[in-house]
């Protein structure tokens, strides 16, 4: 016999995918009132939205590269060390480079990048907005006739966008010589074998899934986030549980992105192949 | 015509028909009210603690909309606008909150200068000539370069009446300006309501407060917030006090 608890939690499970799907819509909703409060307002010159990107670029991006250097080298190091010594094993070493391009610059770089920039900046902005909330700093700027979407929130997102970007093709850049170099002291390798074989992997799909997932992890996690600090109503303590909502959200939103991603491109080359 | 004429619209009336208004949490905090504010005068909304007079103020400034009623200025219904419809209003109304409303990562300075630039209300170096003055005539020199943090409350709440008139704007929303103000500040926050009327570019002020002092040097028309209506004074005594 079900247990009679089971469906007593039938009604609370829907509403949390109700709030889920209403969450998603209202996340979408904002980036088009931001991105329609920028260019209708006709106050905020281009000054006013560049030294705020320029903040958010620096603080998102140049600031993270110390950490991003560091998981670079250790991803490229472990798979490269792994991979070759299997590889070669069977005689494959050739692949390499292919199995580099899959790993890191499809897969690894996207995700650990967004879990990088989320930890560090998507906190920091949903806290931000959240305590600028309580503050009554969001209603300040409208009394000054100021949008707040168009003041806070867009420049946020093309900073995070630019920071996302510019961070995958670092993380990228290191995890495939750094990481190479680093092994190639503990590992034969020959390393113009190496750089040949990643170019040969490397084809113009690889740029496209790159900019995909990287623009919209940017574009999820900035926007994902700022909206959670906007939800911030009336006191200090909901701003902790705010910033967690955008971590949970955005990290679970940019997952489900590059799985779709990847799947449309694994389809795709399946239907190149004519097994599909 | 220079550019803080062209962005604004003049405030020529405002009414509330029919409007209501509430929070989730504490019901309806004003209920199907007509009212006609009297322009070009200091209203002065009074009510006990929580009838909803910092709602009214709000409502008043557009920064809340009550989901019942009409809010007409000049005629137009305000409510359906959006905020790039209600801007040229919006600018010409001033707001000092009764707490919080500074950001809190700029300078007192920067955030007098804000609105000014923003809105490219004034030159750069126009601008800064009357922040400069209105710091200096507030008390707030000294700290000019501080952010709010790291100043006093007297000297936030400050900042935040001054930036109420930076822009000059025809109408000023006050909601307690005086709580926590010291003698300076508040001498300067009538001197700027007189100086501001005697030039032309104030007409309207909106102000909540319990200070009898500031109160006796302004001449205001006194509108009262009871049972989730706001009345005219002589309503009041009409339908309450004598009722």
């Amino acid at each position: 016999m079900s247990s009679p608890r089971f469906f007593d939690s039938i009604p609370a499970i829907g509403r949390s995918a109700l709030g889920q799907v209403e969450d998603t819509f209202k996340v979408f909703l904002m980036i088009y009132l931001s991105l329609r409060a920028t260019f209708r307002d006709q106050a905020q010159g281009l000054g006013t939205v560049f030294r705020v990107v320029s903040a958010q670029i620096y603080f998102t991006g140049f600031q993270a590269l110390p950490l991003v250097t560091v998981m670079a080298l250790v991803v490229g190091t472990l798979i490269i060390m792994q991979s070759s010594a299997q590889l070669m094993l069977f005689g494959g070493s050739e692949m390499i480079g292919n199995l580099m391009i899959i790993v890191v610059v499809r897969e690894l770089a996207p995700l650990l990048v967004a879990i990088v920039v989320v930890a560090r900046s998507g906190t920091a902005v949903a806290s931000e907005i959240g305590n600028m909330r309580v503050n009554r700093e969001i209603e300040a700027l409208e009394a000054m006739g100021i949008h707040p979407l168009s003041f806070i929130v867009f420049p946020r997102i093309v900073g995070g966008i630019i920071s996302v970007l510019c961070l995958a093709f670092y993380f990228n850049v290191i995890a495939l010589l750094g990481g190479f170099l680093v092994s190639s002291f503990t590992h034969q390798m020959n390393f113009e074998f190496y750089l040949d074989s990643i170019a040969q992997a490397l084809d113009v799909h690889d740029v496209y899934v790159f900019l995909l997932k990287n623009t919209f992890s940017g574009a999820i996690i900035f926007t994902v986030c700022s909206y959670q600090g906007l939800k911030v109503q009336q006191s200090s303590h909901e701003v902790p549980q705010a910033t967690t909502r955008a971590v949970v959200n955005s990290i679970g939103y940019v997952m489900v992105f590059n799985l779709c991603v990847t799947f449309i491109v694994y389809l795709k080359q399946l239907m190149n192949l004519g097994i599909i | 015509m220079n550019m803080e004429s062209k962005l604004r619209k003049s405030i020529k009336s405002m009414r509330f028909e029919n409007v209501s208004f509430g929070f989730e949490d504490r019901g309806l905090l004003i209920e199907n009210n007509t009212v006609e504010f009297p322009m070009n005068k200091n209203i002065h909304l009074t009510g006990p603690a929580g009838a909803g007079k910092t709602t009214v103020l709000k409502i008043i400034a557009g920064l809340i909309n009550p989901e019942v009623g009409k809010f007409l200025i000049n005629s137009e219904d305000a409510l359906p606008m959006s905020f790039e419809e209600f801007l040229p209003y919006r600018l010409n109304i001033g707001f000092s909150f009764d707490y919080g409303g500074l950001l809190a990562n700029r300078t007192l300075f920067e955030n007098l200068m804000l609105p000014l630039r923003y809105h490219e209300l004034l030159s750069h170096t126009s601008a800064i000539e009357r922040v400069d003055q209105i710091l200096k005539d507030f008390g707030l020199t000294r700290n000019r370069d501080a952010r709010p943090s790291a100043v006093s409350g007297g000297h936030r709440k400050a900042t935040i009446v001054a930036r109420a008139f930076v822009t000059q704007p025809e109408m000023i929303i006050f909601d307690q300006p005086t709580t926590g103000l010291d003698d300076l500040a508040e001498k300067a926050l009538v001197r700027y309501i007189k100086e501001g009327r005697d030039q032309g570019w104030l007409k309207h002020v909106f102000i909540v407060s319990q200070d009898k002092e500031l109160l006796s040097h302004l001449e205001v028309d006194s509108f009262v917030i009871f049972d989730k209506k706001v009345f005219s004074y002589e309503e009041f005594e009409k339908k309450v006090i004598y009722a």
